[in-house]
């Protein structure tokens, strides 16, 4: 009998600790890293951290991998409390390329700026600034060098790229507000950027003060990107709208209130309409100049859209997390191709050049897409281990 | 499985939290502790059923050990007459893990939560915008804010999981049933330091958040036991115990060649011990078969055999 209560016991503790290690599949932060294309050549961050450089021109030949010498473990034994120590430099935004060099921020709270040589067979980190909070968004690179990043303590930085990082200015310069994940957008020395706290804010590119009188408040937070285009910010919110803003002025234009989630990618513009993914399965097509639907219905998928949708050749590319792939005509919205179906979930935002898409996946393969016949380009690159 | 889970468990515990914290200022530390107290409260005729279980195992240990006694020699008979017995009482031989059992999926279904809501990472983010339902009362709360008292509620704290620890290793003091046998004694205390042990540990790799439900939990736990059963061994915190042939409760193992030199205890079978040796030396002493230990000081004699 004593036997049997202790065996019960004990198998208690064993299932506790089996359970724990099956509760901890444990959401150690993995990173969904979105490619850049620059002059033939894509950069693209894997799940483990690393970034490739890969030659588009000669059949996807890598050119090189670099990765951050920190690759510490993430907070505890099964590396569950992610937000405790600052994990292995997982990356989610597009890395930036300014004047041959490319920048990244990661979530182990460093801004990369990494260098390739000369004959770009490798790459060595030319420099790294520590913001000492984990980084979601991308950064933002301004024409005079100016390198912009949002951290997860409620910080946005700005450091300079011709002085290996040195900080510029810090905003707030004192306190905080909420966590910035998204990617910073500059133009014509304005950087707009969106906040968990609910708020877009306008900064002055050069001395980091606020340009508008307040910053444009919203229903939720803004984890996606602003589209400035022609005077006007173009974003999404978690309180399931959408809106445009002058950028000037930081005064609404309009909002379009029919999604039923979250808006979490940036928003694709091309010939005066702006198409946007929400987390309710939809894509949305909306005049930019006041805001009306476009199509009678909007593009419906199988799961979140996540990813930033984008137009080629007239032709609408839908990345959903169903993991499938969507060729809409964006005159009205009907079927172009039929979807494509991955073998794992989309990762990434849509990149395109020409009429290629580029697009990562959950296995760490790109995959590469012609628009205008609705077929996989090539076979995935696989970015390793 | 997972669509089940998020369904049943996930997608409630995740509302309910986004709602009572928004009605508590947007305090996700005071929505864990409402959410604790409405768990145990969900629990409580499982918790009750148990702990009076745990009082008739108290009272059945002057039976048992009888029954050792009697049967010291034939252990399966002993088997089949303590199942009688557990069963006549309605006892169960699980005592407590069936409540941490069933608790399992709400710790998971909590660790999501708070993963989830407190925007720890962005892939729990994006999870959250997959269970929250369309009330107003949970929109636009996210993201929760993590500050509570000294700690971070999405980050693991020492403090905490030396709470957790500490408040575990109560609890199993309190209700572990005195052993019968010094081998029983010794996998009692071996249980009653890995668990505590290993839940400090865990919650140095888990959000304190759950490490907070965890304490409270806890707290609440040993409310409950001490109403029904008292401090149990936890008034004896370091000493072996055993139970005791009167009350079936817990009293401490006294060596024997301490007990002589001790006033009598309260136990009526210790007392009959020293009675019995005295009376026995008296005898001795009356008839001269025994000699007393007395040092004879002029004759040099002593009690050595010669």
């Amino acid at each position: 009998m004593r036997k049997r209560i202790f065996n019960a016991r004990f198998a208690l503790l064993a299932i506790v600790l089996l359970g724990s290690v099956a509760l901890v599949a444990c959401t150690g932060s993995r990173g969904w890293p979105s490619p850049t294309i620059s002059d033939d050549t894509l950069y693209v961050g894997s799940t483990t951290g690393n970034l490739l450089a890969i030659d588009t021109a000669n059949r996807n030949v890598v050119l090189w991998t670099w990765s951050p010498k920190s690759k510490q473990s993430g907070g505890g034994f099964f590396s569950c409390a992610s937000g405790g120590a600052l994990t292995a430099g997982n990356v989610y935004g597009a890395p930036t390329v300014h004047n041959g060099l490319i920048y990244v921020g990661a979530f182990d709270g460093n801004v990369y700026a990494i260098e390739p040589t000369s004959d770009n067979r490798d790459a060595v980190t030319a420099w790294k600034y520590k913001a000492g909070s984990q980084i979601v968004g991308g950064v933002a690179v301004s024409d005079d060098g100016t390198i912009f990043a949002g951290t997860s303590d409620g910080t946005l930085v700005a450091l300079d790229a011709n002085a290996n990082g040195l900080e510029k200015w810090k905003f707030p310069r004192e306190g905080a507000i909420g966590k910035i994940w998204t990617t910073p957008t500059v133009v014509d020395g304005v950087v707009y950027f969106g906040s968990l706290d609910h708020n877009l804010y306008a900064l002055d590119a050069v001395t980091g003060d606020l340009k508008w009188s307040k910053p444009f408040e919203t229903g939720g937070a803004i984890v996606a990107q602003p589209l400035v285009v022609e005077g006007v910010v173009y974003f999404g919110s978690f309180d399931s709208k959408f809106y445009a803003v002058d950028a000037a002025t930081g005064d609404q234009k309009w909002v379009f209130d029919k999604a039923t989630n979250w808006y979490w990618a940036k928003a694709f513009y091309e010939d005066g309409y702006v198409y946007a993914g929400s987390l309710d399965k939809n894509v949305y097509a909306m005049n930019a100049a006041d805001g009306t639907q476009r199509w009678a219905v909007p593009v419906g998928t199988g799961g979140p859209v996540r990813s930033s949708p984008v137009v080629a050749g007239g032709i609408l590319v839908v990345a959903s997390e169903d993991a499938r792939v969507y060729f809409r005509n964006a005159a009205d919205g009907s079927q172009r191709w039929a979807p494509i179906e991955l073998d794992a979930k989309p990762l990434s935002d849509l990149a395109i050049s020409g009429s290629l898409v580029y697009l990562t996946t959950e296995d760490n393969s790109v995959h590469i897409f012609d628009a205008e016949i609705g077929r996989p380009f090539s076979q995935p690159i696989s970015l390793g281990e | 499985m997972i669509e089940v889970f998020n369904a049943v468990l996930l997608g409630p515990m995740l509302n309910i939290l986004m709602v009572f914290a928004k009605f508590m200022a947007g305090n996700f530390g005071l929505a864990i502790i409402a959410v604790t107290i409405l768990v145990r409260i969900l629990i409580l005729p499982l918790s009750l059923k148990q702990l009076r279980a745990t009082k008739a195992m108290q009272q059945m240990q002057p039976k048992l050990k009888e029954l050792q006694k009697k049967y010291s020699k034939d252990r399966q008979r002993f088997a089949q007459e303590q199942m009688k017995l557990y069963k006549e009482h309605g006892v169960s031989p699980l005592g407590c893990t069936l409540p941490m059992i069933i608790q399992f999926p709400i710790w998971i279904a909590l660790y999501q939560t708070i993963i989830q809501a407190l925007a720890v990472t962005p892939e729990g983010l994006v999870g959250l915008s997959q269970q929250l339902y369309s009330w107003s009362a949970v929109q636009g709360v996210v993201p929760l804010n993590s500050g509570f008292l000294w700690f971070d509620l999405a980050k693991p704290d020492i403090p905490m999981a030396i709470l957790v620890a500490a408040s575990m290793w109560a609890l199993q003091k309190m209700s572990t049933m005195p052993a019968m046998d010094p081998k029983q004694e010794s996998m009692n205390r071996l249980m009653t330091l890995m668990m505590p042990l290993m839940f400090g540990y865990f919650a140095l790799s888990f959000p304190s958040g759950l490490s907070l439900y965890w304490v409270l939990f806890n707290l609440l736990s040993i409310g409950m036991q001490y109403k029904v059963t008292g401090w149990g061994s936890l008034s004896m915190p370091f000493k072996r115990t055993q139970p005791s042939p009167a009350t079936g409760k817990g009293e401490p193992v006294i060596p024997a060649e301490e007990e002589e030199s001790q006033p009598a205890p309260g136990g009526s079978e210790a007392e009959k011990r020293v009675k019995r040796r005295l009376i026995t030396d008296q005898a001795g002493t009356r008839d001269g078969k025994h000699r007393s230990k007395r040092k004879d000081r002029g004759r040099g004699r002593s009690n050595r055999p010669r």
